[in-house]
């Protein structure tokens, strides 16, 4: 009895947190209509903010005085409540306001890159931080430490039961009740705002129709500022909570909070903050009783699968006004810009220009650089693998796929299982090792398959809720990985290279060669496609469903096309990242991969297979050769080292915010 | 005159929520007419079309095409038996060429496979190659010649876009073609052009035409028929100077006192 009060006391008071982020999203969702993916990350960078804040005004060793507490928790609380509304009304202007009546894809694309630039800041900021305080000794001279982004403390040790006279075992420290009593106060706010004040009034009538809340005079750029102010409140509201209760700013990607606070909002019913508030709570005990009953690592993963199954039973809008809307009015979602044209695969050349450049630039840069960085080049060629991959399911077929590293990791996986050494499993059900490239068309077909079930997961939703679930699908599947006895997480290590009848491919170049040959394949098989029967469904498909369905496109049928295609791509890139770097692990599922992935692409102007290449190698080239170029040149600065080894978070973002910023401009100026 | 039917419907209804946009309408189109449908805004044409081509499934009633029920089918597979359609918005594939446009049209007619895209045989390679002249000849028929082709859709003037989504529609060589308000949005003089193109059609292709549309001029030129719908129910029908006349279709258009005026 006592575990279980002890449970949902847990569960009340990190449910608070999740109900605040739950209530934000659904604020936000209530006005643009679609979920805002920097959300997450507003709030994390406002937790940074709560600190900085406290460890100016609160002394890091020893307990404050009273004057300075309460100084120290107005300043601060009030500070990152501007702070997060700033970060969340700048997020509006950047990531929707300026694609408004354009594209639901844009915005998610653009708050994807927004969401990596604020990680990025995150992380720069908590690592300006001091790394020890006066007085202190460090322990290695010279070397870095790790940031000391602890916040003071601030409650006082009090069990509530014990001070109440309460008699049992259980814990029910101040900071859980102080939680229990913000979040239900600060969602009751803002139900009061929405229900009882004119700007309340406003977001509501924006949410119902917004043109006939513009003609009746509302003013719709205000309304939607509201809201984004009101929840970048939240967030900061959130953030504060989280600080000083837990003592340390919010770590993960925001995506991770992101995606729970989705969950909450949309089990609530979306646009109901009392709903959310409820159903936040109740995540929060689901997550308690999951960490205690089942285990602690596999709590995400079922979140993950919650958000899921909701999008599944809802998947063309979330509120009832949205359900009803006519199908045939429905505009459609063009992302791609720049797509390579089908008539260019008639032209040898167009094709000769992809791959003459990879084929030169084994040979030129041997002799420029040295033999250290051609496991460098090789991997960039695996990257090309999985960008050409991704051109095809994005770019061609128009799926927003955000967790396209799930199928890289799976390949990945594979390949370990199928020639590592001492797999059990497989010597028992084969008796010998097979031969890495004949272990390729298997893991095309189970990856391929794999991508047929995601396609038809994510059949009926919208394409920005396709996005979020196939994010939380691969989310999913890297916990997945870590969790089961798959490995674990360190994944599997000495993956042999690749053999074909007794040829080992065991040299640097044997395998550039390989690879090298795959792209050549995959390059050529691109520009086929393209200019086919099945490329024209896919593309009419991308550019506008319903119209492809009435000129007789199957389009259930060419989306899973599209997936087994993409899919079985990143499979067979993943195979060959395990055979050649020799290892698998579940973070090549992580959200990083993915949106690097998607960088890349965006980059070329998604949708061009030229584009890709020249993606992959502005990305990779930049990450693996330009900064640790600069590295060696800056010497042994461990500020310096560390930072520019984290920038790739900007890199990604940037690239993606400004693919889409650019698309902006040219569709504009090609349309008027 | 011994008269084919190609397409009919019984007592097509259909509702959303409590709305009643289409109410139990029955309606004959025979092989080789022009047929039109007119009616006020909202009285429920485009939900007609929508219903015929699979977007909708009626909600009672069916119909029927070529002797076989289509009802419920999917749309590409009515697509497939032979009923081709144009959007009221514009509704082309806009970054592909106009080529591409009549191709993708053309999808249906073509066999090439999932797996010929990447080995490309023989026989794929000549079928690509007569579904490009063929694609050709249609932009020509439309009226938008070879030199547009390679345009993409999204970058052709309004006029040319209208006749791309005829093409399209004609691609794979419909036994009926629906027109959904073809000269919205037109002038005067390229409504002329776009009727003699529908009259056209009739004539060189011998296609089956159902031709919604608000400019009562433009159907009562070229229409063997005329329907008229009001609030979702079928008010008239008849020869276009007869339906003219109806004081039940002035009542419809111009509201109660008018008809009474004119009669």
């Amino acid at each position: 009895m006592d575990i279980f009060i002890d449970l949902v006391l847990i569960g009340l008071s990190n449910g608070g947190i999740i109900a605040l982020n739950a209530v934000a999203v659904t604020v936000i969702y209530c006005a643009v209509r679609t979920l805002n993916l920097a959300h997450g990350d507003v709030y994390a960078l406002s937790s940074v903010m709560t600190m900085v804040v406290l460890r100016n005004i609160l002394p890091l060793d020893g307990p404050p005085s009273w004057s300075q507490l309460i100084i120290g928790l107005i300043v601060s609380v009030i500070s990152t409540i501007i702070f997060g509304m700033v970060f969340s009304m700048l997020i509006e202007f950047l990531g929707f306001r300026l694609f408004r009546g354009q594209s639901r894809l844009a915005p998610i694309i653009a708050t994807l890159g927004l969401s990596f630039m604020l990680y990025q800041l995150a992380l720069v900021w908590r690592k300006l931080l001091p790394t020890f305080s006066a007085g202190e000794h460090r322990s290695v001279p010279g070397v870095d430490e790790l940031p000391r982004d602890v916040v003071p403390h601030v409650f006082p040790q009090l069990d509530v039961f014990q001070a109440l006279g309460i008699n049992t075992t259980s814990r029910f420290d101040i900071k859980d009740l102080f939680i229990i009593v913000c979040a239900p106060i600060a969602a009751y706010l803002v139900h009061l705002l929405l229900n009882h004040t004119k700007i309340g009034r406003s977001i509501r009538a924006c949410a119902q129709n917004s043109l006939a809340a513009q003609m009746v005079g509302v003013n719709l750029n205000g309304a939607i500022r509201a809201a984004f102010a009101i929840g970048g409140a939240l967030a900061g509201i959130a953030a504060f909570i989280f600080a000083i209760t837990v003592e340390r700013p919010v770590a993960n990607h925001g995506a991770q909070s992101g995606l729970i606070a989705f969950t909450a909002a949309i089990l609530g019913g979306i646009g109901n903050p009392i709903g959310a508030l409820a159903s936040g709570m109740l995540i929060g005990m689901f997550a308690a009783f999951s960490d205690y009953l089942l285990d602690g690592r596999w709590t995400p993963a079922l979140i993950y699968l919650l958000l899921v199954g909701l999008l599944m039973w809802r998947p063309s809008g979330l509120s009832p006004e949205e359900r009803v809307s006519d199908l045939s009015q429905q505009t459609s979602d063009v992302v791609v810009l720049n797509a390579t044209r089908a008539s260019a695969a008639l032209r040898p050349s167009a094709i000769l220009i992809n791959l003459v450049p990879l084929a030169l630039l084994y040979p030129l840069i041997v002799p420029l650089i040295g033999e250290y960085y051609l496991p460098v080049v090789n991997s960039f060629l695996i990257y090309v693998v999985l960008a050409l991959g991704l051109t095809i399911l994005l770019g061609f077929a128009g799926v927003l796929d955000v967790g396209y590293a799930l199928n890289f990791a799976i390949g990945a996986y594979i390949m370990a299982y199928m020639t590592g050494p001492a797999m059990a499993w497989r010597d028992q059900l084969l008796g010998f090792v097979p031969d890495g490239l004949i272990v390729f068309p298997v893991i095309i077909l189970i990856t391929g398959c794999l991508g047929i079930v995601k396609g038809w997961i994510t059949s009926r939703m919208r394409i920005d809720y396709l996005a979020i679930a196939t994010l939380a699908l691969s989310l999913m599947m890297r916990d997945i990985l870590k969790n089961s006895g798959a490995g674990g997480v360190g994944g599997f290590s000495a993956i042999p290279p690749p053999t074909l009848f007794g040829v080992h491919f065991n040299n640097f170049t044997m395998q550039y060669l390989l690879v090298l040959g795959l792209v050549a394949i995959i390059v050529i098989g691109s520009y086929r496609l393209l200019n086919s029967r099945t490329g024209r469904a896919m593309a009419a498909m991308r550019e506008d469903e319903y119209a492809a369905q009435s000129s007789g496109v199957n389009v259930a049928f060419y989306k899973s096309v599209s997936f087994f295609i993409g899919d079985s791509i990143a499979g067979l890139a993943g195979g060959l990242y395990a055979s050649m770097l020799s290892f698998a692990e579940p973070g090549l599922a992580d959200f990083q991969v993915s949106v690097m992935v998607l960088s890349m692409v965006a980059i070329g102007g998604i949708g061009n297979i030229t584009g890709a290449v020249f993606g992959v190698f502005s990305i990779m080239g930049l990450d693996r050769i330009v900064i640790p170029f600069i590295q060696s040149l800056m010497g042994e600065q461990p500020f310096v080292q560390f930072t520019l080894r984290e920038l790739n978070f900007l890199l990604f973002g940037l690239a993606l915010y400004f693919s889409v910023f650019v698309s902006r401009r040219f569709k504009s100026k090609t349309e008027n | 005159m011994a008269q084919e039917v190609l397409l009919e419907a019984k007592g097509v209804t259909k509702r959303f929520g409590g709305l009643t946009a289409v109410n139990k309408v029955d309606f004959v189109i025979y092989k080789g007419m022009i047929a039109g449908l007119i009616g006020p805004n909202g009285a429920g044409k485009t939900t007609f079309f929508n219903n015929m081509t699979g977007l909708y499934t009626p909600t009672e009633g069916d119909f029927i095409f070529n002797g076989k029920p289509i009802t419920g089918l999917k749309p590409h597979i009515i697509q497939d038996r032979g009923i081709s359609r144009t959007f009221q918005n514009i509704r082309l594939f806009g970054q592909l060429s106009a080529l591409e446009n009549v191709l993708v049209g053309m999808h249906t007619r073509l066999n090439g496979t999932v797996f010929e895209a990447f080995f490309r045989p023989k026989r794929v390679i000549h079928e690509e190659k007569r579904a490009r002249e063929k694609a050709l000849d249609l932009l020509d028929f439309v009226g938008l010649g070879r030199d547009s082709a390679e345009m993409a859709a999204r970058n052709l003037p309004y006029g040319f876009q209208r006749r791309l989504e005829i093409a399209r529609a004609l691609a794979s060589d419909p036994k009926l073609l629906l027109l959904d308000e073809p000269t919205a949005g037109m002038n005067p003089q390229e409504k002329k052009e776009l009727t003699e193109l529908v009259d056209h059609l009739r004539k060189e292709l011998g296609v089956t035409v159902l031709l919604i549309e608000h400019d009562m001029k433009v159907v009562m030129g070229i229409s063997d028929r005329v329907s008229v719908l009001d609030h979702g129910e079928k008010i008239a029908e008849g020869l276009p100077k007869v339906v003219q006349a109806n004081p039940k279709v002035i009542e419809a258009y111009l509201g109660t006192g008018a008809a009474a005026e004119g009669a």
